[in-house]
């Protein structure tokens, strides 16, 4: 297992490298340039690419990118003046992560409860009543259940604060805008997975040993039944740990999320770069993590290459 | 005994010590404005700022050589200035004020920050504001490397001079941009690449000082005590949210947590309506460029005819009741109407309704009919016209409306393609399109601004259209020291630029705002900075 | 007192010749795996029901803009934002174009898009995913590594690099949503397939000389159908929505053409003066959705070998 982690280790420093790369490839391709605006001239587009040292050949400017990522220095954001990308990160992050945990931790609980509960109550009402509740939740994306939450609970009635980041009570309706898709998806996933495990045949011999039903439920279907749900939450934490957009925008929340869009309109190719490594870091180690799951929640599965 | 006593005492004590707090803990009641911005402000150093946020901060905590308020100009640092006879030369003598940290600003500061926002070291975006500077452009261009030969002078602590390539009869005015503003050289060459990145990165000379900054979240400016003029300054503190979306704005406004909002468009009739709108014009001139350039595959693009007959088929009046609820208003001639005149403003000086607000259906199709004589093309339908404009809400609105006006009218398909900011901007410069969705915001408050931008040497002018006749007016025009003869030169070159038609004028954008009961003195500038509340309060 | 017993001769017996045909025959028709899914599918009620309303909202998206004498480009400046009346069933938009051509018009473009992309996706997750798990070691650690780069790459850049190289209109938008979209289904796939190729009755089976083939279509397809078929239809309104991101960026429909996602993102943006040109493609989508859920639901009720 040792031997494992280690090797995955190394081979994820290589795909965050090569995901580096093909990012630092990408943006350059994007139509335009950074410094491109209304009333910019030709003399003054030369001094900016000299001071940020556009005017060296691009394989010169990689290898600097290079050279300075592993010093851990991500450059300067070609947009917000001296301002380095690492101070972005750095401030904007525990916003994000703070919002993302909070959700979840919430949408998981109430995602996989309402898929068990459907799950165990096939065709009866409390059924339909999960399912309605699932498809809101992904037919309405963030824009429209941010603003919506936003407007009735914050500004019609008073619930909660409509926006701004001070305290628990700013918390609570960015977090349920921002947990509905992952509770819908989640529920979903695991009444399926709940049905699936439900005909198997641990789970008849488990009855037919007289274990009590929540017993087999605990024990054996929940179990065996998480898998999908293990597999879709590893890359959604991540993504949802980084920032989102649309939440973070409507709630006026400093997190990282408007920096991937912000970055990308303005084509501060230091910012995205430094953003995308920074997740795409998250997200090979929640796939590492969900792989190393895997083999907890069902021996069976080797993932070493060791087949027996 | 000894116990009363002791009670006594204490009591005593105890209500001292209430009295002495209720003093600290309610101090004279603040003055305090809060309001929110779109977007994070990308920077504060005066020099390289390029941004409508950055100009609203800088131009609150720091003090050019003058400071313009509702239009008028007004000494700054400067208490009095000369200019020359022939214009060209202009001293100002600096009054006695000092930088927030105790240190006198100097003329030597100004020479510093000019000669700073020039060198392409810096490479200021704004630098080419001081082209008119003798030798700005060369030293900018990398042309000569002496920074002394540039035209700006400390002859003293106390005097300093610009010396200009052609008289700027608007040059105070221009001196309202942040480009202009002084900075230091000790806190600059000491802070390096933090300078002007934090509330203690820097320093202030304005009304206000920077109390605190959470990049992306929140600035708090504070009254400047050591400010020259802080008697004037009736507000404490102003707290600046950085709120992305409108809505979200207008939220907070509603549950009182701002002073002031900007109303979104579709929102706008609802708050004319209810009589708290407020709206003053931004300065942006909005228009569609065409590429005149002879092309067969679209020859009707370089056909004068063509162009009158787009332009006519447009209902302006129309077009922006549905797309933004009136907010934006029809332009009818190119210039700017509120840019300053000789007395009054330009258009009242020089009244021009070139095209109508209505359609005029009937000179549009005239016009077409004349164009596709010429062109020998016998239907509409086979001309084709492609409409760029970036991937913004409001422009797909706009161009939704313009669409089906042109197409009922003219029976011509006029398709719109959506591209990215950067993409526009790099067809644009290439000159790879058809039609642009395209406009300009002014720099200082002449006419000049927008049309100079005409000239057929001028990178901003990627339309392939040039005019010998124009390009000789607006050159006169640079010479004249006369305000009234040079207004009627460059109100001869828009008249010609209107004629020749390589572009469409279709409005001038106005914003609406609205403030919370109690706030007063607010001013929605057009150039700059779009929001001065330097001389505001807020009594609640 | 005796009675003459009749002889019993050789000659009066028959032998009962065992038919081992008739012994074997099966008196019931026979049912294939998919027929008896068809049969299961047509008794579920809510099935059928949703089957319906699906099937309502494809022929209103073919005839439905043509019950009104409005076209859905038309604008108008002396109808907007009105709600819906007798003229205008749906109301009007900000730019007086009627909503109910426009929704039906709209229709057209989302229903196709969600389920072809939809589809493809799916299908192309089910094979990548399942070779990435069934075939284990190195093989899914480079699969599954490179589906880790492809999904940290912000998508926007990508979506931007395709507009540059492909004209806007409904193949690019399906390849769009296509080359990632994907990666969820892939990974989901995967998953199960590692969890289930180390399943007894898939170690039988390979025991007993079954082959690759018949061991991915027989075993490990049926039963990671109910989760494909869950993704399937979650995948549905994500593919909506984000055609209505990619219009939003150019690459997607052109003006005047609509889509449901672009009317809730104007609704969205202009709920606060009329809030109907929200809820209407809201609802539409929402009851849509639901229909798509609860279909599934009863396809996968009705594919489920173990309740057969």
């Amino acid at each position: 297992m040792t031997r494992y982690i280690l090797k995955r280790f190394l081979i994820s420093l290589l795909t965050v490298w090569l995901l580096v790369s093909v990012v630092f490839v990408l943006v350059r391709l994007l139509p335009g340039d950074p410094f491109s605006s209304e009333k910019l001239t030709p003399a003054i587009r030369a001094n900016l690419e000299a001071y940020y040292g556009f005017d060296q050949p691009l394989h010169m400017q990689y290898f600097r990118y290079i050279g300075n990522l592993l010093r851990g220095d991500l450059g300067f954001s070609l947009k917000y003046q001296n301002m380095p990308v690492s101070k972005i990160i750095a401030d904007s992050f525990p916003y994000s992560a703070d919002l993302g945990i909070r959700t979840i931790l919430f949408a998981s609980l109430v995602g996989i409860s309402l898929g068990v509960i459907a799950g165990l109550n096939r065709g009866k009402p409390l059924e339909y009543l999960c399912i309605v509740i699932a498809v809101i939740g992904i037919s309405l994306p963030d824009f429209i259940t941010g603003s919506l939450l936003q407007y009735f609970f914050g500004l019609k009635l008073g619930w909660f604060p409509v926006a701004l980041w001070r305290g628990f009570r700013y918390t609570v309706l960015p977090t349920l805008a921002l947990s509905f898709y992952t509770i819908a998806l989640l529920s979903r996933i695991m009444r399926t997975s709940m049905l699936d495990v439900t005909g198997q045949d641990y789970i008849r011999t488990a009855r037919a040993k007289g274990l009590s039903t929540f017993r087999i439920v605990w024990r054996h279907q929940l179990r065996n039944a998480i898998l999908p749900v293990v597999t879709v939450l590893g890359p959604i934490t991540a993504a949802i740990l980084t920032g989102t957009f649309v939440i973070e925008s409507i709630y006026a929340i400093p997190g990282m999320g408007k920096f991937y869009v912000l970055g990308v309109q303005n084509l501060d190719y230091t910012v995205i770069l430094g953003l995308t490594a920074f997740y795409g870091i998250f997200l090979i180690a929640a796939n590492f993590v969900v792989d190393i799951l895997y083999g907890i929640i069902d021996p069976r599965i080797a993932l070493t290459g060791r087949r027996n | 005994m000894r116990k009363t006593l002791h009670n006594i005492l204490a009591v005593i004590f105890l209500g001292l010590l209430a009295f002495l707090g209720l003093a600290i803990s309610a101090p004279a009641a603040q003055r305090e404005f809060t309001f929110s911005m779109a977007y994070e402000i990308p920077g504060l150093d005066p020099q390289k700022a390029n941004s409508i946020p950055s100009a609203v901060v800088g131009t609150h905590i720091l003090e050019g050589l003058v400071r313009v308020h509702d239009g008028k100009i007004l000494p700054g640092m400067a208490e009095r200035w000369e200019i020359s006879e022939d214009g060209l030369v202009y001293t100002f003598h600096l009054r006695d004020a000092l930088w927030n940290d105790g240190k006198p600003v100097t003329a030597h500061d100004f020479e510093y920050s000019f000669r700073r926002l020039l060198d392409p070291a810096t490479a200021a975006e704004y630098a080419f504001a001081a082209y008119g500077i003798e030798n700005g452009k060369a030293f900018n261009k990398g042309e000569i490397t002496d920074p002394s030969l540039v035209g700006v002078k400390a002859l003293d602590a106390k005097t300093f001079e610009i010396r200009l390539v052609e008289p700027m009869d608007y040059l105070l005015g221009y001196l309202q941009l942040m480009c202009f503003l002084p900075t230091r050289q000790d806190v600059v060459e000491h802070e390096k690449d933090a300078f002007a990145t934090g509330a203690e990165h820097m320093v202030y000379n304005g009304p206000f000082v920077i109390k605190e900054w959470k990049h992306e979240q929140i600035m708090i400016l504070e009254k400047n005590p050591r400010y020259w003029n802080s008697d004037a300054i009736k507000l404490d503190r102003a707290v600046i949210h950085q709120v992305h979306e409108q809505n979200t704005a207008l939220n907070l406004f509603e549950s009182g947590e701002l002073d002031m909002v900007d109303i979104p468009s579709n929102l706008y009739e609802k708050y004319a309506t209810e009589g708290k709108a407020k709206v003053s014009l931004t300065g942006a001139d909005d228009w569609i460029k065409v590429n005149v350039r002879p092309d067969p595959k679209r020859p009707w693009l370089a056909n004068k005819d063509f162009r009158k007959a787009l332009a006519w088929a447009i209902d302006r009046e129309e077009y922006l009741k549905i797309s933004t609820k009136g907010l934006y208003i029809p332009n009818l001639r190119y210039v700017l109407p509120i840019v300053a005149g000789v007395e009054k403003h330009y258009a009242e000086e020089y009244p021009l309704e070139y095209y109508t607000a209505k359609a005029d259906p009937e000179k549009a199709r005239a016009h077409l009919k004349a164009a596709m004589d010429h062109l020998g093309i016998d239907d509409p339908a086979k001309i084709s016209v492609t409409y760029l404009i970036q991937d913004q809400e409001e422009c797909r609105l706009m161009a939704e409306a313009l669409q089906d006006q042109i197409q009922r009218t003219l029976g011509i398909s006029f398709n719109v393609q959506i591209v990215t900011r950067k993409q526009r901007f790099l067809q644009e410069g290439q000159a790879d399109y058809e039609l642009v969705y395209s406009g300009w915001g002014p720099d200082f408050d002449d006419p000049l601004t927008y049309i100079e931008i005409w000239g057929s040497d001028i990178s901003h002018n990627n339309s392939g259209w040039g005019n010998k006749e124009f390009d000789d007016i607006v050159a006169a025009s640079r010479k004249e020291t006369d305000r009234g003869k040079r207004l009627a030169l460059l109100f001869e070159a828009e008249k010609i630029l209107l004629d020749e038609a390589p572009m469409i004028p279709l409005q001038l954008r106005r914003r609406a705002w609205m403030t919370q009961p109690g706030v007063s003195g607010i001013v929605r500038p057009f150039i700059g900075s779009d929001l001065d509340f330097v001389y505001a309060t807020v009594e609640k | 007192m005796l009675q003459e017993q009749p002889t019993l001769s050789p000659e009066l017996f028959e032998p009962i010749v065992a038919d081992t045909e008739e012994l074997e025959a099966i008196h019931r028709p026979s049912l294939t795996f998919w027929q008896d899914a068809w049969r299961k599918l047509r008794k579920n009620r809510i099935a059928t029901a949703s089957m319906l309303v699906i099937a309502c909202c494809v022929l209103l998206a073919l005839i439905g803009p043509a019950l009104v004498p409005y076209g859905y480009s038309a604008t108008d400046a002396s109808s907007i934002d009105i709600p819906p009346n007798r003229e205008h069933w749906f109301g009007t938009d900000s730019l007086g174009r009627d909503l109910w051509a426009r929704t039906w018009m709209g229709a057209r473009v989302s229903l196709l898009i969600g389920f072809v992309a939809a589809f493809v996706n799916s299908c192309l997750g089910v094979v990548i995913g399942g070779i990435a798990g069934y075939a284990g070691g190195k093989t899914d650690m480079i699969i599954m590594r490179i589906i880790d780069i492809l999904y940290a790459i912000p998508y926007m850049i990508v979506a931007i690099l395709l507009m540059v190289v492909l004209k806007p209109g409904m193949p690019s938008i399906i390849v769009a949503m296509v080359i990632i979209g994907w990666i969820k289904s892939a990974r989901l796939v995967r998953g199960q397939v590692l969890s289930l190729k180390n399943q007894e009755y898939v170690l039988a089976a390979r025991k007993l000389g079954a082959s690759n083939f018949r061991i991915i279509f027989r075993h490990m397809i049926p039963n990671t159908l109910g989760l494909i078929i869950t993704d399937l239809t979650m995948a549905v309104p994500y593919a909506i929505f984000t055609e209505a991101f990619l219009s939003y960026i150019g690459l997607g429909i052109q003006p005047p053409q609509s889509s449901w996602g672009l009317l809730a993102r104007y609704g969205a943006q202009n709920f606060r003066v009329a809030p109907f040109q929200l809820f209407i493609p809201a609802v539409v989508i929402s009851l849509t959705m639901l229909s798509l859920n609860l279909f599934g639901d009863g396809l996968r009720d009705a594919l489920d070998p173990k309740l057969r």
